[in-house]
C-alpha cells in the first residue's frame, strides 16, 4: 500500500486534534478522580497511568485504521460480524466475571471486551447494507436489519450490559433515520410505542425499574438507588460557576461520588471546573461531532458517508446519554463518556473509529467528481 | 452518487445530525446552568454538609463538695459506644446485632435502642448504644473498628459518687433526660445526662457546663480525616454543700437497719449538716442506668428507699407538738408558768375520756413538768382552753403546714388541720375532741422532720425562722420569726433542757456531761385506737407495722457550737427508747469531733 504524500496534506488534522485534546483532558481529569483523601493526605491511584498506556495503543490503532483503505473493509463486513457474534457467545460461556457481569475475554496479558468489536462490525455492516440500497428503507429492510442487529444485541444485554445494547440499537436507528425510512413505518412505530413500552417495562429487571423510578423521585431513595444520582447532582451543582479547582473536589475525593472513574467521570470534572469548564467540554464535544458531520458532508462515496454517520451516532448517543445521566436528566445506564471514562477497550475502539472517519475524510480526494 | 435537485441524496437528512449537535449542546448546558448557577449555592452547602460535620465535646459537670471540701460527686473518664446511622447505610441493624454479639449483650435491647433513637437523634450524630464500657469491651470494638462502619467510641465524663448510698437523697443522681426534662432544659440533647433528684437536680443549671463543638471532615464511610475544635467545652461550676459527709456517714451507719430520718441543722444559719433517710440506695447504680428489674424492685420495695424521709414524709408529731401548744399557751397567758393542773391519768370532755400516756396520772403538774414528763392531761386542758383556731393559726406561723423551701425537690408541706380544712375534706364540722388530740400532736396533724428542725432552731436562736440551707450558694435567709416573746421562747428552751437533765424527764437518756442538751420526745401513733390489751403489750411484741413512730427533737450547745438534731424512727416505739440512743450518739460524734 503506497503512502502517498497527499495523505499528509489531506489528513484531517482538526478531527485528530480535537480527539487528542479530549483524550488529554480525560487523562488529567482521571488523575484528579484517582486521588483519595486519607488521614495522611492525598493519595493517587494509578488509574490515569493505565489510561495513558491504553491511549497510546489507541492512537496506534487510529493510524492502523487510517492507513488501510476503508473500502477494503466492505468485503470484510460479514466476516467481522460473524466473528464478533462468535466472540460474544464465547464470552457468555467462559468470560471473566466482574461486578456481576460477564463481559471480558481474558487473554492473559490483557482483557478484551467483544462488545466493542460488535459496535465496529455493526456500523460497518449497516453502512454496507445502506450503501447498496437504492430505495427508501421499507418494512422488509427493517426486518433484515433488525434480525442482524438483534442477535448480538440480545447477547450483549444478557451479559448484562444494557448500556451497550441500547447504544447499538439507537445508533442503528439513527443511521436508518438518516438514510430515510418509509413514512408508513415511522407512523407504525409511533402507534406501536405506547403498546410496546409497558411490555418492555414488565420485562425489565427490578434494579433497572428502580433506576427509572429514582430519576422521577430521587429524594424518596436517599440511601439506596437514589444515592448515586443525588451525590452526582451535589457534585456537579457544588462546582458552581468557576468550580472548586483541580484536585479540590470533595465529593470525589471523599468517596461520596460513586463510579467516579467510569460512568460518573463527568461529575468529577464539573465539580472541579464548574460551569465554565463543563460548558467548554460540551462545546469541545460539539465541535468534535461537527468535524464528523463535515466528513459526512464532503465524503464522496456512500459506504464512507454511512460509516461516518454511524460513528457520529455512536459518539453522540454515548456523550448525550452519559452527560444527561450524570446531570439527572436520564436514568442511570452503564454508558461511559468517550475519552473521559476509564476503560481500555472503549478507548481503543474510540480511537479506531475516529481513525476510520479520518480515513474516509482523507480518501475523499481519490474520487473524481 | 444520486443527486436530487442539485443535492446529494444521502445528504437529504444532514439536518438531523446538526439537530443532534444542537441538543447535545443545548440540553446539558441548560441543565448545568440550573444545577451550578441557579441552585449552585444550595448544592455547595450540601457538599460541605456531606463531608463537614459538627460534633459535641462533652463538658464535665461541676463537682459537688461537702462543707469540709470532701468530694461527694465527681467525674471519671469513661467511654460510650454509639452508631452514626448515615454511615452504616442499610446495615445498621446488622451492625448493631454484631456489636451485641461481640459484647455478649441482649440483641433485642440494642435493636430497641436503635429504633427508639431513630426519631430523637439528629442525622450524623451518634446514637448511644451503651455507656461506661469496660476496657475489655472497648478493645474488642477498637480492633474491629475498620469492619464496623458507623460505629464510634465517644469519650465522656462519667458521674461518680464516692460515698454510694451515703447522702444519696441529698446529692441525688444524674440520668438520661425524660421528655419532660428535654422540654424544661432546652440545651439538652438525646444522650446527655441531666440531674434527676437532689442537689444534682436543684443545681442542674449551675453544675452543667457548656458543650464544646468540633468540626470534622469525614469521607463517605464516615471516617474522620481531620478534626478541629471550634468551641472549647466549659466545665460546669462546682458547688459546696452544707452537708458534712462524715457526719452523714456516721448517722447512716447508725440508722441503716431502721426506717427513718435524721436532720442535723445549725440553728444560727439554717445550714443542714446532715439529712439522712433510711433505707437508702446506691446513686452510682442509678446514674449508670439500672436494669429494668432492678428499677422495678426499687420502686416496689415496701420500705420505699427512694423516699427522702427528711423532707418528703409527713408524720404525726406526737408530743413534740406540745412545744408549739405550750409556747402558744405562754404567749396567750392562758396558764401561769407555775399554775398546776391535776393529772389523774385521764381527762374528761363531756362523755368522752381522754387518756394520759401515764395510766395512773402525774398528779399535780406545772408547765415545765408537763413538758418534761410530757403530761397529756395538762395539754388536753390547754387545748380546750386555746381552741383549734388559735392552735392552727399559731402552728402555721411557726412554719408548720407549709414547705420550708429547702432547695431540694420532693418536699411535702405536712398538714395543720383547721375547721375549714375539715369541712372541705370530710364535710363534717370540727369536734372538740379533735382539738384535744391536736394539742398532743395526734389526729390530723402531720409534720416533716425538716419542719421540726426549723422550729427547734428557732427555739434555740431566739425566735428566728430560717430557711434550711443545703449549699453555700444560697444566702442565709430568715423567712419569719416565732410569734412569741423571747421570754416565752426561753421558757420552752429551759423546759427542754430540763427534760434531759431531770431524772424523770422523758429525754434523760440524752444527758451528756459538759454539754447543754435540750430535747422533746414524741410518739406518733400509727393507729390511734389501740385496744387496752394492745397497750399492755411490750412494743416489740406488737406487729412491726402497727408500732408507733419514735420522735426525738433535740439541740445541743457547747461553747459556741450549737446543733439541732431531729430524728424519727418509723415504728420505733417510744421516742426515748426508739430514737434516743441514736441522737445521743450523734451528739457525742458532733461534739467529740468538732469541739
Amino acid at each position: 500500500m503506497p503512502i502517498d504524500r497527499r495523505f499528509f496534506s489531506h489528513f484531517d488534522y482538526g478531527l485528530f486534534g480535537i480527539t487528542f485534546v479530549l483524550f488529554v483532558i480525560g487523562v488529567i481529569n482521571l488523575y484528579s478522580a484517582s486521588s483519595i483523601r486519607l488521614e495522611e493526605g492525598v493519595k493517587i491511584i494509578s488509574f490515569y497511568k493505565k489510561q495513558l498506556v491504553w491511549g497510546m495503543i489507541g492512537i496506534l490503532s487510529f493510524f492502523i485504521f487510517l492507513i488501510v483503505d476503508y473500502r477494503k473493509l466492505k468485503q470484510a463486513t460479514l466476516f467481522l460480524y460473524i466473528l464478533s457474534v462468535v466472540l460474544l457467545i464465547i464470552v457468555l460461556l467462559i468470560g471473566d466475571k466482574s461486578g456481576g457481569a460477564t463481559r471480558w475475554l481474558n487473554f492473559g496479558l490483557f482483557k478484551f471486551q467483544p462488545t466493542e468489536l460488535v459496535k465496529l462490525s455493526i456500523i460497518l455492516w449497516v453502512s454496507n447494507y445502506l450503501s447498496e440500497l437504492n430505495h427508501v428503507i421499507n418494512i422488509k429492510d427493517v426486518f433484515k436489519i433488525l434480525v442482524v442487529v438483534a442477535i448480538p444485541v440480545i447477547l450483549i444485554i444478557k451479559q448484562p450490559d444494557l448500556g451497550s445494547g441500547l447504544t447499538i440499537l439507537l445508533l442503528v436507528g439513527g443511521m436508518m433515520l438518516f438514510f430515510g425510512i418509509d413514512k408508513k413505518i415511522i407512523i407504525c412505530i409511533l402507534i406501536l410505542t405506547p403498546i410496546i413500552l409497558p411490555v418492555i417495562w414488565n420485562h425489565m429487571h427490578d434494579y433497572q425499574k428502580d433506576r427509572i423510578r429514582v430519576l422521577l423521585h430521587p429524594e424518596k431513595y436517599k440511601t439506596k438507588q437514589g444515592y448515586n444520582i443525588i451525590q452526582s447532582k451535589i457534585a456537579v451543582g457544588s462546582g458552581r460557576f468557576w468550580g472548586k479547582g483541580f484536585l479540590k473536589g470533595t465529593q470525589s475525593q471523599l468517596k461520596f461520588l460513586p463510579e467516579k472513574h467510569t460512568d460518573f467521570i463527568f461529575a468529577v470534572f464539573a465539580e472541579e471546573w464548574g460551569f465554565v469548564g463543563s460548558v467548554f467540554l460540551i462545546s469541545l464535544y460539539s465541535l468534535f461531532l461537527y468535524r464528523i458531520v463535515k466528513v459526512v458532508e464532503y465524503s464522496k462515496d456512500l459506504f464512507g458517508a454511512y460509516i461516518a454517520v454511524g460513528v457520529f451516532f455512536y459518539f453522540f448517543l454515548q456523550i448525550f446519554i452519559n452527560i444527561c445521566m450524570v446531570l439527572g436528566v436520564l436514568p442511570v445506564v452503564g454508558i461511559p463518556l468517550p475519552f473521559m471514562s476509564y476503560g481500555g477497550s472503549a478507548l481503543i475502539v474510540n480511537f479506531s473509529l475516529i481513525g476510520l472517519v479520518a480515513n474516509v475524510s482523507m480518501r475523499r480526494f481519490i474520487f473524481k467528481e | 452518487m444520486y443527486k436530487l435537485n442539485g443535492k446529494y441524496l444521502h445528504l437529504k437528512h444532514i439536518k438531523l445530525l446538526y439537530f443532534c449537535i444542537f441538543i447535545l449542546f443545548f440540553i446539558p448546558s441548560l441543565r448545568l446552568w440550573f444545577l451550578q448557577i441557579l441552585k449552585g449555592d444550595q448544592y455547595y452547602y450540601q457538599s460541605t454538609r456531606n463531608s463537614i460535620r459538627y460534633d459535641y465535646i462533652y463538658a464535665p459537670r461541676g463537682i459537688i463538695r461537702d462543707k469540709n471540701f470532701n468530694i461527694i460527686a465527681d467525674n471519671l473518664p469513661a467511654f460510650a459506644i454509639g452508631i452514626i446511622r448515615e454511615d452504616c447505610k442499610n446495615l445498621c441493624e446488622y451492625t448493631v446485632s454484631y456489636i451485641a454479639e461481640l459484647l455478649n449483650r441482649d440483641k433485642k435491647e440494642f435493636l430497641d435502642k436503635l429504633r427508639l433513637g431513630k426519631k430523637k437523634v439528629e442525622p450524623f450524630k451518634p446514637l448511644i448504644l451503651e455507656r461506661d464500657l469496660t476496657i475489655e469491651d472497648l478493645s474488642k470494638i477498637e480492633v474491629r473498628s475498620n469492619d464496623l462502619p458507623g460505629i464510634v467510641i465517644i469519650p465522656y465524663p462519667k458521674r461518680y459518687y464516692p460515698y454510694g448510698k451515703i447522702g444519696a437523697h441529698v446529692i441525688g443522681y444524674v440520668g438520661e433526660p425524660s421528655e419532660e426534662d428535654l422540654k424544661k432544659y432546652r440545651y439538652l440533647i438525646f444522650g446527655d445526662v441531666v440531674g434527676k433528684t437532689g442537689l444534682e437536680r436543684s443545681y442542674e443549671e449551675v453544675l452543667r457546663g457548656k458543650k464544646g463543638k468540633k468540626r470534622l471532615e469525614v469521607n463517605a464511610r464516615g471516617r474522620t480525616l481531620h478534626e478541629e475544635i471550634i468551641e472549647n467545652p466549659i466545665i460546669g461550676n462546682s458547688i459546696q454543700s452544707t452537708l458534712d459527709i462524715e457526719l452523714e456517714k456516721f448517722i447512716f451507719k447508725r440508722m441503716e437497719n431502721q426506717r427513718g430520718a435524721t436532720v442535723v441543722m445549725n440553728p444560727y444559719n439554717g445550714n443542714v449538716l446532715a439529712l439522712v433517710s433510711t433505707p437508702s440506695y446506691d446513686i452510682n447504680k442509678m446514674a449508670h442506668g439500672l436494669k429494668n428489674e432492678e428499677w422495678i424492685a426499687l420502686i416496689k420495695n415496701k420500705a420505699h428507699p427512694l423516699q427522702n424521709r427528711g423532707i418528703s414524709s409527713a408524720y404525726p408529731p406526737g408530743s413534740v407538738f406540745k412545744l408549739v401548744v405550750g409556747l402558744l399557751a405562754l404567749e396567750k397567758n392562758v396558764i401561769g408558768i407555775n399554775d398546776k393542773v391535776y393529772c389523774p391519768g385521764f381527762y374528761k370532755l363531756g362523755n368522752r375520756v381522754f387518756r394520759c400516756w401515764k395510766k395512773y396520772g402525774h398528779g399535780w403538774v406545772d408547765f415545765k413538768r408537763a413538758i418534761k414528763e410530757s403530761c397529756d392531761v395538762y395539754f388536753y386542758k390547754l387545748g380546750e382552753q386555746l381552741g383549734i383556731d388559735a392552735i392552727s393559726e399559731f402552728a402555721k406561723k411557726c412554719g408548720f403546714g407549709s414547705k420550708t423551701n429547702i432547695f431540694l425537690n420532693g418536699e411535702r408541706s405536712g398538714l395543720i388541720p383547721s375547721r375549714e380544712w375539715k369541712y372541705r375534706r370530710f364535710g363534717t364540722p370540727w369536734q372538740k375532741g379533735e382539738t384535744l388530740n391536736t394539742a398532743i400532736g395526734q389526729g390530723y396533724v402531720l409534720v416533716t422532720p425538716i419542719q421540726v428542725a426549723k422550729f427547734i432552731s428557732a427555739i434555740v436562736n431566739g425566735g428566728r425562722l430560717l430557711r434550711p440551707r443545703i449549699s453555700f450558694i444560697e444566702p442565709v435567709k430568715m423567712v419569719g420569726s416565732l410569734p412569741a416573746s423571747k421570754r416565752s421562747i426561753n421558757t420552752i428552751k429551759e423546759a427542754m433542757i430540763e427534760t434531759v437533765n431531770d431524772k424523770r424527764g422523758t429525754a434523760h437518756i440524752l444527758k451528756i456531761n459538759d454539754i447543754i442538751i435540750g430535747a422533746k420526745t414524741g410518739t406518733a401513733q400509727v393507729i390511734s385506737n389501740w385496744s387496752e390489751e394492745d397497750r399492755k403489750k411490750d412494743t416489740k411484741e406488737i406487729e412491726y407495722l402497727k408500732r408507733d413512730h419514735a420522735w426525738m427533737a433535740a439541740f445541743g450547745i457547747k461553747d459556741k457550737k450549737a446543733y439541732v438534731v431531729v430524728t424519727i424512727i418509723e415504728h420505733g416505739g417510744h421516742g426515748a427508747s426508739g430514737a434516743g440512743p441514736i441522737v445521743k450518739d450523734i451528739f457525742k460524734f458532733l461534739f467529740n469531733k468538732q469541739g
